[in-house]
């Protein structure tokens, strides 16, 4: 492929799929400044295996690959870095950034407190249309496997909505 | 197919078109609400996940790949590794040339300010540079793109060639009282894009246009940046 219709390739794939990835990098890494620098990270590394992606049809279960393949090689670097931290006071931090970034609604709240594994397939499925065979590839898991978290991430979200509708409206301390 | 099924399946996938599902809905009043209850509650949550997505990004994604490794090796020192055989800087450097091309032809256009600024970021380690070098070696390298200065406000800690929208340029780090500064030399006399006055949070910058180039200032935001213009543009000619 010739370096012009690799960078035009290149600029497309960004225009088309730039906002899916930041917010599902945003739903990982729940911070927005993390977001960005892991969708730049993403592209880059697009950028420089283009050529092995050979079905266009693939481009965004490839790209949401690659980008959760980068956000969990944040938490290697992290854990180095913040080896001689009390986790306690990491925990806080990332409270206090989160709720600096942006306001959240209780149902953005509510999402946010799913575990990884539920909140993941749910923001695949739901934001970036992903089939059930796409989330399997992308998480790496057997389809029933996708589809029981599926079902368990919208029914513990509603649990938590029905119990306790404004838990979250309350100040993280209180 | 029993009620348990009929929910596990539904709440798995909301949008579900499975014949054999739909049927079993048909059925029953209490399921059809529930599924038309999962349909907006979907809705509900789209609207929560797609949170807002900074603006420029693909400016900042397009800029980036474009100042990458694989295309600007030969020109930024920096992150050059000392292993590559010299034949990938060749190949490098007419890609740069095509990369760059296609950037300014089919993206968004950056400004000189908004480039310059984001070129400091991307280079923000110069910053921290801790060469020592004297006006002669920095004169030397000016002079392939038709400058010279007298001498700069301050000592010079960084002198690298680089592609500054395309145009090979020179970059420059000075320390100042207020900070380091950086001075890019770009020869060219046609890019009068966007204002000569550009900040963001954290630095400030200047544009001066000469008949052969342009000389950018970047300093910290609170440095009294017009007076290191002055003294900068006093200080440089033109061959």
């Amino acid at each position: 492929m010739g370096m012009a219709d690799k960078q035009k390739r290149y600029e497309a794939l960004v225009q088309v799929y730039h906002k899916e990835l930041y917010r599902f990098a945003f739903w990982l890494s729940k911070d927005a400044t993390v977001a960005e620098d892991l969708v730049q990270e993403t592209f880059l590394r697009a950028w420089r295996s283009l050529d092995s992606l050979q079905d266009q049809g693939a481009a965004k279960s490839w790209l949401l690959t690659i980008l959760r393949r980068e956000n969990a090689r944040r938490f290697e670097r992290k854990q180095f870095d913040y080896s001689d931290v009390e986790q306690d006071t990491l925990v806080d931090e990332r409270n206090t950034a989160l709720d600096d970034d942006m306001e959240l609604t209780v149902l953005q709240r509510h999402i946010m407190a799913l575990p990884d594994e539920y909140r993941e397939p749910l923001i695949l499925q739901v934001m970036a249309g992903c089939s059930g065979e796409e989330i399997a590839d992308i998480l790496n898991l057997n389809k029933n496997t996708v589809m029981t978290r599926l079902y368990r991430a919208r029914n513990q979200l509603k649990d938590a909505l029905t119990r306790n509708p404004d838990k979250f409206n309350e100040a993280p301390n209180g | 197919m029993d009620e348990l099924e009929f929910r596990r399946r539904l709440l798995a996938q909301p949008q579900n078109k499975d014949k054999e599902l739909l049927e079993y809905a048909q059925q029953n009043p209490e399921r059809m609400s529930l599924v038309n209850e999962l349909k907006s509650f979907d809705k509900e949550l789209h609207q929560a996940m797609n949170v807002s997505v900074p603006e420029n990004l693909v400016d900042k994604i397009i800029f980036r790949q474009s100042m990458s490794d694989d295309t600007s090796a030969n020109t930024h020192p920096l992150k050059r590794s000392p292993n590559r055989p010299w034949y990938l800087a060749l190949v490098a450097s007419v890609a740069l040339v095509f990369t760059f091309a296609l950037y300014q032809l089919n993206s968004p256009t950056l400004s000189i300010g908004e480039h310059a600024l984001a070129h400091v970021y991307h280079e923000i380690d110069s910053l921290e540079a801790q060469d020592r070098l004297d006006m002669a070696t920095v004169n030397a390298r000016l002079a392939e793109l038709g400058g010279q200065l007298s001498a700069l406000p301050g000592e010079v800690t960084f002198a690298r060639f680089c592609r500054f929208k395309g145009q090979k340029s020179l970059h420059l780090v000075f320390n100042s009282q207020f900070g380091p500064m950086t001075v890019f030399i770009v020869p060219t006399n046609n890019q009068y894009l966007g204002d000569d006055y550009f900040s963001d949070q954290r630095f400030a910058g200047r544009i001066s246009h000469f008949p052969k180039g342009d000389a950018i200032l970047v300093a910290a935001a609170q440095a009294p940046i017009d007076e290191y213009q002055s003294r900068i543009n006093q200080s440089l000619q033109w061959l």
